[in-house]
């Protein structure tokens, strides 16, 4: 009887382990796709990053003084993405408080992009710097535009 | 005997090197086109060649200071030109700038002249708040505003940088991103790409070595 028990959760053992095994390497394998599509967000978007917003957040996102804001480990950019999509977009104009400092510049908009690429910005900018907020994909762009102004 | 002339070799090669090594580094080129001048001078004439200077101006800073070339009295001053609501190149610019105004910070002999290319907009209380929001805290740095046709004069003329209105530039005015490096006497020494970090390097470098220069004649 004791010897049946010990088998059975011998058996039960290796059922749970193959299953959990299975398990985790679908998961691997999605968050592979995922991690290659992070990584082609990230470098096309770091490319329009340069040439968009480089010039005044810099280059490494530092900023410039209460001039304008950087955007590195900027609480807003974590928080509310649907305002900094629309800001990249449409502009933005007039006092704004980003952890605490007070800005009050204008930031030209950027209508010329279209929601993938603001998407690729996005994910570049948001995983950069000590930002880590995911993949942004196109489809979130188009849901977030819907909400400016 | 071998031994003799290896030893003979290693000593004169040691004494070439250190020969070598104690040659005066090279002056800062003088930038722009000299003039010649032919003078009377008791009866003979003489021919002279006259450096290209920076011309007479009188500007307004954000304290609401007037600034002119006498405000750089044995000074020697990093130059540029921009404006406050620009949205290209300007914002490297001035990051670059910061640069060069923290690493002199402590040293009165360095000035730091900004124009703004759009001083209708760019008043002194506009460059006042600019000034402050980018965290300049000493007196070296210089923002100025004033006469239209003077700061576009004067950048052409005497600085050889572009500057000017253009609607079809973004923000409406083309410029350009260069620091010019002023001696004591006026003149251009040093053109660098104010929006490229090892350029600025190879400024604040030249500006060591031009204070070097001026110790070295007193």
């Amino acid at each position: 009887m004791r010897g049946l028990n010990k088998g059975l959760i011998l058996i039960f053992g290796i059922v749970f382990f193959i299953s959990c095994g299975k398990k985790n390497t679908e998961s691997n394998e999605l968050s592979f796709n995922e991690k290659i599509k992070l990584r082609q967000y990230k470098v096309q978007g770091e490319g329009l990053y340069l040439m968009h917003c480089g010039n005044c957040h810099q280059a490494d996102g530092s900023g410039l003084g209460r001039l304008i804001p950087p955007l590195s480990k900027n609480s807003t950019l974590m928080n509310d993405r649907n305002q900094v999509m629309c800001a990249i977009k449409y502009g933005l104009e007039g006092p704004l408080v980003i952890d605490v400092l007070e800005y009050n510049g204008k930031m030209p908009g950027n209508v010329e992009l279209t929601n993938l690429e603001i998407a690729e910005i996005l994910t570049f900018v948001g995983n950069s710097w000590g930002n880590s907020i995911g993949i942004v994909l196109s489809s979130e762009v188009e849901k977030g535009m819907m909400t400016c102004y | 005997m071998i031994d003799h002339l290896k030893a003979l070799c290693f000593l004169f090669i040691v004494a070439l090197i250190a020969a070598c090594g104690q040659g005066k580094p090279d002056k800062l080129p003088v930038y722009g086109q000299k003039k010649i001048e032919e003078r009377n001078e008791e009866g003979k004439t003489v021919i002279d060649t006259i450096p290209h200077t920076i011309s007479d101006f009188s500007f307004i800073d954000q304290d609401s200071a007037v600034i002119t070339n006498d405000s750089f009295k044995g000074k020697i001053y990093v130059s540029d030109f921009f404006f406050t609501s620009c949205p290209t190149i300007c914002p490297a610019m001035k990051k670059q700038m910061l640069r060069v105004h923290n690493k002199f910070l402590e040293n009165d002999k360095v000035n730091i002249l900004s124009h703004t290319i759009d001083p209708v907009y760019d008043n002194v209380a506009v460059l006042k708040d600019y000034s402050e929001r980018l965290g300049v805290k000493s007196s070296k740095w210089h923002f100025v505003t004033g006469d239209e046709e003077e700061i576009f004069d004067i950048g052409e003329k005497s600085y050889m940088v572009t500057a000017g209105a253009d609607a079809d530039a973004p923000g409406g005015y083309i410029h350009s991103g260069a620091f010019l490096l002023v001696d004591m006497d006026r003149r251009v020494r040093g053109v660098y790409d104010g929006t490229i970090a090892d350029e600025v390097d190879v400024l604040m470098n030249d500006i060591e070595r031009l204070l070097q220069e001026y110790e070295g004649t007193k």
